[in-house]
């Protein structure tokens, strides 16, 4: 039978072309190579048998090699294999602190029990773990599974199964061990958070490596190892971890140690320092109590975090003990999803916040100058449809529009503007992008810009313009995204929100192995319109929506947003009428001391109700926590108004000086 | 299409057959000594590649081997494009881009391309005319071995990628490649060695120079040779017997079931042990290069000799590795370690052998 390469191939031209072809050279070349003469043969022969000669030989060397070693040295090894069994084991390194800038210790380690199993000296593995779950009160199926991860160490290893044991259950586990031989108790090292819940979402939590970092970060890292998941101790997990350090011990026939040859220590992980101010992180998450929510404080002169407070919290040293797979779920279950980093998540319409990026877009655009005048009846129709505003603020410009968060103003200076120089101007002031803070799972949030609308295939409308230019529709925050955007306007500058401050070796005089590089970059709007967008804040807090967080004797500059949830049919229900997750989000912004600004600061109460009547307040007590005023500083005392300065409703105001108060508004306002 | 007539399996070659299983199944045993205590997972997975292997090598040498010579630069080609993909593709495990998953099971192409080459330089050097040839003639071999190579050492695995060398020498000398050539590429190559040590990184220098002086580095480096040459030393004449090492048993032999093996062997067989797998390595070898006296074709006596040279060169690095005559280096001892990839490339290319043997009478 002939096979496929060399059958004929009849039918068609090309097919038999290509058979001749075949045929002729084909037919050569096989010729060619098969050996056909005598001489060809024994030439071939003789170099194989070169071949041959020397694989020949190079095995009698190799053999003569384990001859020498076994039959000559044999009795020298059999006593190193007998006596001196080496043994490398790793040691591991302590890991780094992590403090406030006052060196308030947030994160370290301490001494804690680990209940672990010596298989070799176990008879009745399934007894021993059952007595076990009884005396740790764990599901024995936890412990099962425990032990299973740990089949591949040598039988005489120890196997850990629970870290973090309480005293008592220690007693009683020591108590038994002529009973359970193969159950010890060791001493091992244990991360801890003195502090609790306090900064859990900036500090993240430690666990046992997953298969997929190891995978990626490679050979530094072995299985079981303990590392930074989340947080600042995930990002600078590498500055953390220090090197482990390894021990050659020569251990007996059973496997024990019977004395350290050469140890080298580990090197114990750095030092890493936030800018963070812990004590106002612990007085702002006392505020946040009960609450759902966030607040960002930013040093306005560097971008480094003051305060990163998310609400509900979480307690990292759950992590550090072992965690059991009930506790796991009942974390990521709640519905109140106390893991969720709420400062980062940019799902979040700004609401009016907004009218800062719309008024700077305006101003920097020369669609309007500090004096011009819209006048606002109530509300304004465009498009057919009508869009209202929650107060007949008469005619205003645009400091009194931002004081007094005058939708109908900023309705008309969005139309105007138009789309693509709205989305310029958020772009330019931080917004639809991550600000690059040293955090994972940072959202960049989202702005109507083209490369959006057209990856989307989503229809924008004229009236869109008309919602965004008051920070409603397609528009998505994070509240971190506002305290920077607030940075920004405030003080001209575009400064990288960052968390670290310095890293510093673990001792030698704790020599500063890096520090934070501070980024700054003037903004691209002009000092005029800073101040006017100042000024716009300051009427907020004296005259404005913002009063609730007024402080004496500081100077405030603040803007109140409230983000609607409901759709249109339902707006017009009372928002505490409406189910929660229908209730709007209140937000409020602020920076002080307006002129040489220090802080900036954004608090977002999720489905809490108005900016000005919720989070304001709470705004009020942040700066009054940080500059140390007395609470009740805080706020507004009504004040008998003279009546001369009094306006209706709808009345027009034919001219307002720009330096003082229109009057104080209608209660209703946000 | 391809078919296996009945004379082929009459004058089958079971010998090489049965001197290959017999290597297989002292691996799956060993194997299972390596991982006693544990589990026996890793010895069943052996022993099922110890099977795929067999019939792979029972069904390649029942195939004309010169379909797989007609198609060398097809194969070749395959394998090249399997390498580029594995460099962008494949994720990194250990370090390396060398693994890919199939099913349950980690292949690793590179040892695949290496009887991808040997079947390239096969043909190669057939299509010629069979006279002495010299340095510019190697061009086109040389391409045919750099560019697999290159890739895997991108991989990164430089142990795989040396031995592409010993294949493309053996094969070019007994094609004819004329001795001053091979005189003038040896002088080329001590000379290029300093260069290559120098794109060496850290760690890859301290491997390889650790086995001139292991107790200067018992930590580092030098631990698995320490480790080793006590496991060989302690077996003496007879060896402390099967699973019962205590070196091995105590997990102080690092990679012992896969390139460390032949340690284990030394600590738990003995001397006697290591002459018995040493001898059936050697008829082993010489049985493959006696196929290429008798093959009918020059491809098929190339192919002999390439194969012959891969399995001699693996054979002589991994087991001067294990008692410290040459550097550690991260090649596999064929059909002894733990591995499925290895076990079947390496039967692939006995099958190819035995196919060789079978033909040796007809056109």
């Amino acid at each position: 039978m002939t096979a496929g390469p060399w059958r004929s191939n009849p039918g068609g031209r090309a097919r038999e072309r290509s058979r001749k072809a075949r045929a002729f050279y084909g037919a050569e070349r096989l010729q060619r190579r098969a050996l056909e003469t005598d001489a060809d043969r024994a030439r071939l022969a003789a170099r194989v048998r070169v071949v041959e000669w020397t694989v020949a030989a190079a095995v009698l060397i190799l053999l003569l090699g384990f001859w020498q070693l076994q039959l000559v040295h044999g009795a020298h090894y059999a006593e190193l294999a007998d006596n001196n069994q080496l043994r490398q084991t790793r040691i591991r390194a302590a890991r780094g602190l992590i403090l406030d800038r006052n060196g308030e210790v947030l994160a370290t380690n301490r001494a804690s029990y680990e209940v672990a199993l010596i298989r070799e000296a176990v008879e009745d593995e399934t007894a021993v773990l059952e007595w076990l779950s009884r005396v740790l009160d764990q599901p024995l199926a936890t412990l099962g599974a425990r032990l299973d991860t740990q089949r591949r160490l040598p039988r005489f290893m120890p196997a850990v199964l629970a870290s973090g044991v309480s005293q008592d259950k220690v007693v009683t586990i020591q108590a038994r061990r002529r009973e359970y031989p193969g159950v010890i108790v060791q001493v091992g090292i244990q991360r801890y958070y003195p502090r609790g819940t306090t900064a859990a979402h900036v500090l993240g939590h430690v666990g046992e490596i997953s298969p997929r970092q190891l995978a990626t970060w490679g050979s530094a890292y072995s299985m079981g190892d303990i590392v930074g998941q989340l947080g600042v101790e995930g990002v600078y997990n590498d500055d953390l971890a220090g090197a482990p350090g390894s021990k050659l011990a020569v251990v007996d026939s059973s496997g024990r140690e019977v004395r350290t040859l050469d140890q080298q220590p580990p090197d114990p992980g750095r030092t890493v320092i936030l800018t963070l101010d812990v004590n106002l992180q612990e007085r702002i998450e006392a505020l946040l109590r009960g609450r759902k929510g966030a607040v960002v404080v930013l040093d306005a002169n560097t971008g480094g975090i003051l305060a990163l407070a998310s609400s509900p919290s979480f307690d990292p040293n759950a992590f550090a003990a072992r965690f059991s797979v009930q506790d796991w779920q009942a974390l990521i279950q709640d519905p109140e999803r106390p893991l969720r980093n709420r400062t980062l998540g940019a799902n979040l319409p700004p609401g009016s916040i907004f009218k800062l990026v719309v008024a700077t877009a305006g101003l920097e655009e020369g669609i309007i100058t500090p004096r011009t005048r819209y006048f606002c009846p109530g509300g304004k129709t465009f498009y057919g449809r009508f869009f209202d505003c929650l107060g007949q603020h008469g005619e205003v410009n645009v400091v009194q529009a931002l004081a007094l968060s005058c939708n109908s103003f900023f309705y008309e200076l969005g139309v105007r503007l138009g789309r693509e120089r709205i989305v310029k101007w958020a772009s330019r002031l931080g917004l639809g992008n991550v600000t690059g803070i040293d955090l994972p799972q940072e959202q960049s949030g989202l702005i109507p810009s083209d490369e959006w609308l057209q990856s989307t295939g989503r229809r924008y409308y004229p009236g869109d313009t008309v919602s965004i230019s008051i920070g409603q529709g397609m528009l998505q925050v994070s509240p971190l995204q506002l305290a920077h955007l607030v940075s920004i306007v405030a003080t001209g500058f575009v400064r990288q929100p960052h968390l670290l401050y310095r890293v510093e070796e673990p001792s030698a005089g704790r020599a500063a192995a890096r520090t934070h590089t501070l980024l700054a970059r003037p903004a691209e709007f002009r000092e005029s319109t800073r101040r006017v967008v100042l000024r716009g804040m300051a009427g907020s807090i004296s005259y404005g929506t913002s009063r609730q967080a007024r402080l004496q004797p500081i100077q405030v500059g603040g803007k109140t947003g409230t983000a609607q949830m409901a759709s249109s049919e339902r707006v017009a229900e009372k928002d505490e009428d409406r189910p929660e997750h229908l209730r709007n989000h209140a937000w409020f912004v602020a920076v002080a001391p307006i002129q040489e600004p220090e802080i900036v600061l954004a608090v977002f109460l999720e489905h809490a109700g108005g900016g000005g009547a919720v989070a304001a307040p709470l705004g009020g007590q942040v700066l009054a926590s940080y500059f140390g005023v007395p609470a009740d500083q805080v706020g507004y005392r009504e004040i008998p108004i003279d009546p001369r300065e009094t306006t209706q409703r709808g009345q027009r105001e034919p001219t307002l000086p720009a330096a003082r108060p229109p009057g104080s508004g209608s209660p209703r306002q946000r | 299409m391809i078919l296996i007539d009945r004379r082929s399996l009459r004058i089958f070659d079971y010998v090489t057959l049965l001197n290959v299983a017999a290597l297989l199944a002292i691996g799956v045993v060993l194997v299972a000594s390596a991982s006693a205590g544990q589990d026996l997972d890793l010895a069943r997975r052996q022993a099922v590649w110890m099977a795929i292997g067999l019939g792979l090598a029972l069904v390649v040498g029942a195939i004309n081997y010169r379909h797989f010579i007609d198609n060398a630069y097809l194969i070749w080609g395959s394998a090249v494009v399997m390498l580029m993909a594995m460099l962008v593709f494949a994720p990194r495990i250990s370090g390396a881009r060398s693994w890919i998953r199939i099913g349950g099971f980690s292949l690793q192409p590179s040892e695949f391309a290496k009887i991808a080459v040997i079947l390239a330089l096969a043909r190669l050097f057939s299509d010629r005319e069979p006279r002495d040839f010299g340095l510019r003639s190697m061009l086109v071999p040389g391409f045919l071995v750099a560019v697999p190579a290159l890739l895997i050492g991108r991989q990164p695995d430089q142990g795989t990628a040396i031995t592409f060398l010993p294949i493309l020498a053996v094969v070019a000398w007994v094609a004819g490649l004329r001795g001053k050539s091979i005189a003038t590429l040896v002088g080329v190559g001590a000379a290029a060695a300093p260069l290559w040590y120098l794109t060496l990184k850290d760690y890859q220098i301290r491997r390889l120079t650790s086995f001139l002086n292991p107790e200067a580095d018992p930590h580092g480096a030098g631990y698995q040779l320490v480790q080793s040459k006590i496991a060989v030393g302690s077996g003496g004449f007879a060896g402390k017997g099967l699973f019962s090492g205590t070196q091995s048993q105590l997990n102080f032999l690092p990679e012992q079931e896969n390139d460390f093996i032949m340690a284990l062997v030394g600590e738990e067989l003995g001397f006697v042990g290591v002459a018995i797998v040493l001898l059936l390595y050697l008829t082993l070898l010489i049985r493959l290069l006696r196929a290429a006296y008798v093959a009918r074709h020059r491809s098929g006596a190339l192919l002999c000799a390439g194969l012959a040279a891969l399995l001699a060169f693996q054979l002589i690095i991994n087991v001067g590795m294990v008692i410290g005559y040459v550097p550690i280096t991260g090649l596999p001892l064929p059909l002894l370690s733990y591995g499925g990839s290895s076990i079947m490339s390496t039967c692939i290319g006995v099958g190819l052998v035995i196919s060789v043997r079978n033909r040796r009478f007809l056109l």
